[in-house]
């Protein structure tokens, strides 16, 4: 259940700045993203879509096990 | 510099805290009771990275404050504006990216000159499908405002892309509208029977911030218990549940929304919602359905989640005997049809929320259908019981589609209308009226609610109350086939957590500030479900009971609300069908 990795990172903010569950945060040393709470990831892929750099891969594969609904 | 700080800034007091919470964490490691993060569950030390005794605060004041940032807010934002009142968004994500609004892609207009029916029949269709529980004031003010909106939303490139944060900052920009955004609000105030403004803090630097105001408008949306494959990401009924404490009615809390789920990749919301996700948002006509309700999640009760193969296919299973009842002419979708925007806009895109894989349920648990929850609408304006308070789109419980989901393209429509409709409402109650005063005290008291968690020595971690409370509510068994002893029990758990978890939940930093805040309402949330759900004994739309399959019209044409009791409790009301509020 996670973003899994954000590569070649320019430091914009934007994808920090989208994420509705801030799992995001910007290193404030390197003025880069870096993926901070990835338990809270639920892998809606804004983050992907809004990164100007097509620098964040999500996995779906990566899920780990979740509680889902009687299944 | 203060110093007696650390090089993490931590100020002594803190620091002490934090070295006794060490010992204590090696006591219980070894003792077998905690041995890495993810065994943060029972009480463990709170080991905070933040100092809350260090955190800044701001005050502000502003005529008209419209908390969220989806399409309800900002129309809400713009409205109030051009009637010549300030205003102040604040929003807990970036405005056009937070919320359910930035995963909707189809927006209901309704056309009088293309119609295919005439807003008298469109009304009447839609109460038949809804069983009476629409309020039809709201299903045909959706109707009337809904291709203004439209045009507004396409002037501003709405349409011209997926990713509407862009769009939505034009007008916002255009008319200087002021904007706060990552700023989580857990607090309305009210002083002398009005509201007064709210307050809450920076999820990014921790500020805590006070905001006067003559209005508020919550177009905070709806929310969830933090599901799994469905994009009610950061929603868990913050607006509502504030509104609630400090004396605001909810309404519409025994609805359940329906979406499937799919038992590949369940977590993944885009895997689920990919082709949605990907595609520009479009204009759906008129066309009235009975979805999202509970035949799918009766078909799994009964016979267990995903398809049989049959001639090579996956076949969906064949229908349940019994279960929810259909009205007349609605018969078609039959127990597992296609989910709302299904070939249904006018350049038929091909909508695939949870189609394909495994089907099950559960996917947008703890939600409502959208417009059924939320406050009690005082007016057709979104008024609440507390002067002031104004609600639109999913926080307010306009039953806008009734118990069931009516009409493809109704949620965005009906935020954006209802918005527009509350900015101009609260633009002219601000008139005449002073600013209020927050008192000193009055602020003391929130900032130590606020920050309570960062202060906690010990207690529960957010995510494992959060986890515990997804496996008592999200059960099918639970949830959504409902019978009185599962509820009662259900509700046995989550007055537990409301007496003893909630107070005690800890934060180590500003992320998990929040989501102790978030746990604590969804808290509440679940108790509103359950207490509405045990009260309404029949089955209608979206609420089914096992132990009261029927309809029960001589006694249920009526709404739930719900309201915070002078002792403290939770008390529920019945509203006869299109009446008004008590």
């Amino acid at each position: 259940m996670t973003i899994q990795k954000i590569n070649d990172c320019v430091g914009c903010g934007t994808c920090a700045a989208t994420c509705p569950t801030d799992v995001i945060r910007l290193n404030p040393k390197t003025g880069q993203a870096f993926i901070k709470y990835p338990a809270d990831c639920q892998m809606c892929h804004l983050c992907r879509m809004y990164c100007p750099e097509n620098a964040i891969t999500i996995n779906a594969e990566k899920s780990i096990p979740v509680v889902v609904s009687w299944g | 510099m203060d110093m007696t700080k650390n090089e993490h800034g931590v100020s002594r007091r803190r620091f002490m805290a934090m070295a006794g919470g060490t010992v204590g964490f090696a006591m219980l490691a070894s003792a077998g009771l905690a041995s890495d993060q993810a065994h943060a569950a029972e009480t463990t030390p709170n080991l905070p990275e933040i100092d809350a005794d260090d955190l800044p605060d701001n005050f502000s004041e502003t005529d008209v404050l419209v908390v969220g940032g989806g399409i309800a807010g900002l129309f809400a934002a713009v409205k109030t504006h051009d009637e010549g009142a300030n205003v102040l968004m604040v929003s807990k994500g970036r405005l056009g990216a937070s919320g359910m609004t930035p995963f909707a892609r189809g927006i209901f207009a309704y056309d009088p000159s293309k119609a295919e029916m005439s807003l008298d029949k469109y009304v009447n269709e839609v109460s038949h499908s809804a069983l009476g529980t629409n309020n039809p004031i709201f299903t045909r003010q959706t109707a009337v405002h809904s291709l203004e909106r439209v045009k507004e939303l396409k002037s501003w490139g709405f349409f011209d892309s997926n990713l509407y944060a862009e769009s939505f900052l034009t007008p916002v920009t255009e008319r200087n509208i002021s904007l706060l955004e990552r700023v989580m609000l857990t607090h309305l105030i009210k002083d002398k029977g009005k509201i007064a403004g709210a307050a809450g803090f920076s999820i990014d630097d921790g500020t805590v911030q006070f905001i006067s105001a003559k209005s508020v408008i919550l177009c905070t949306g709806a929310g969830g218990f933090k599901p799994n494959g469905f994009p009610v990401c950061d929603l868990t009924h913050d607006g509502s549940i504030m509104a609630y404490r400090i004396g605001a009615k909810i309404t519409g809390k025994e609805w359940n929304d329906g979406h499937r789920g799919n038992l590949e990749h369940p977590a993944s919301v885009y895997d689920q919602w990919k082709g949605e996700i990907e595609r520009n948002p479009s204009v759906t006509d008129i066309n009235i359905r009975h979805d999202l309700g509970m035949e799918q999640n009766y078909q799994v009760y009964t016979q267990g989640p995903g398809r049989e193969k049959s001639k090579g296919h996956l076949e969906i299973k064949k229908a349940a005997e019994g279960g929810p009842y259909r009205p007349d002419g609605f018969e078609q979708s039959g127990p597992m049809g296609p989910p709302p925007g299904s070939n249904h806009d006018k350049e038929g895109h091909r909508p695939p929320p949870g189609m394909g894989g495994l089907p099950s349920g559960g996917a947008s648990a703890g939600m409502a259908i959208h417009k059924s929850e939320g406050l009690v609408p005082y007016d057709e304006k979104g008024a609440s019981n507390i002067p002031g308070l104004y609600a639109a789109g999913d926080a307010l419980g306009s039953h806008m589609c009734g118990g069931i989901y009516t009409q493809i393209g109704s949620s965005l429509a009906g935020s954006a209308v209802q918005g527009g409709i509350a900015g101009k409402a609260a633009a002219g109650y601000i008139k005449g009226r002073t600013m209020p005063a927050l008192s000193d005290q009055q602020k003391r008291q929130i900032q130590k609610e606020i920050l309570a968690p960062l202060n906690r020595k010990s207690g529960y971690s957010p995510a494992w109350v959060t986890q515990t409370l997804q496996g008592i509510m999200i059960p099918n068994f639970v949830l959504y086939i409902k019978k009185e002893s599962m509820m009662q029990a259900a509700l046995a758990y989550v007055e537990e957590l409301r007496d003893h978890h909630s107070p005690m939940l800890k934060a180590a930093d500003l992320h998990e500030l929040r989501l102790a805040h978030e746990t604590s309402n969804m808290i509440i949330n679940a108790e509103m479900k359950l207490r509405a759900s045990i009260m309404r004994k029949e089955s209608r739309c979206s609420h089914y009971r096992l132990d009261y399959p029927k309809m029960d019209t001589r006694n249920w044409n009526a709404w739930i609300n719900i309201y915070l009791g002078r002792d403290g409790s939770m008390k529920l009301e019945k509203q006869p069908f299109n009446s008004s509020p008590a």
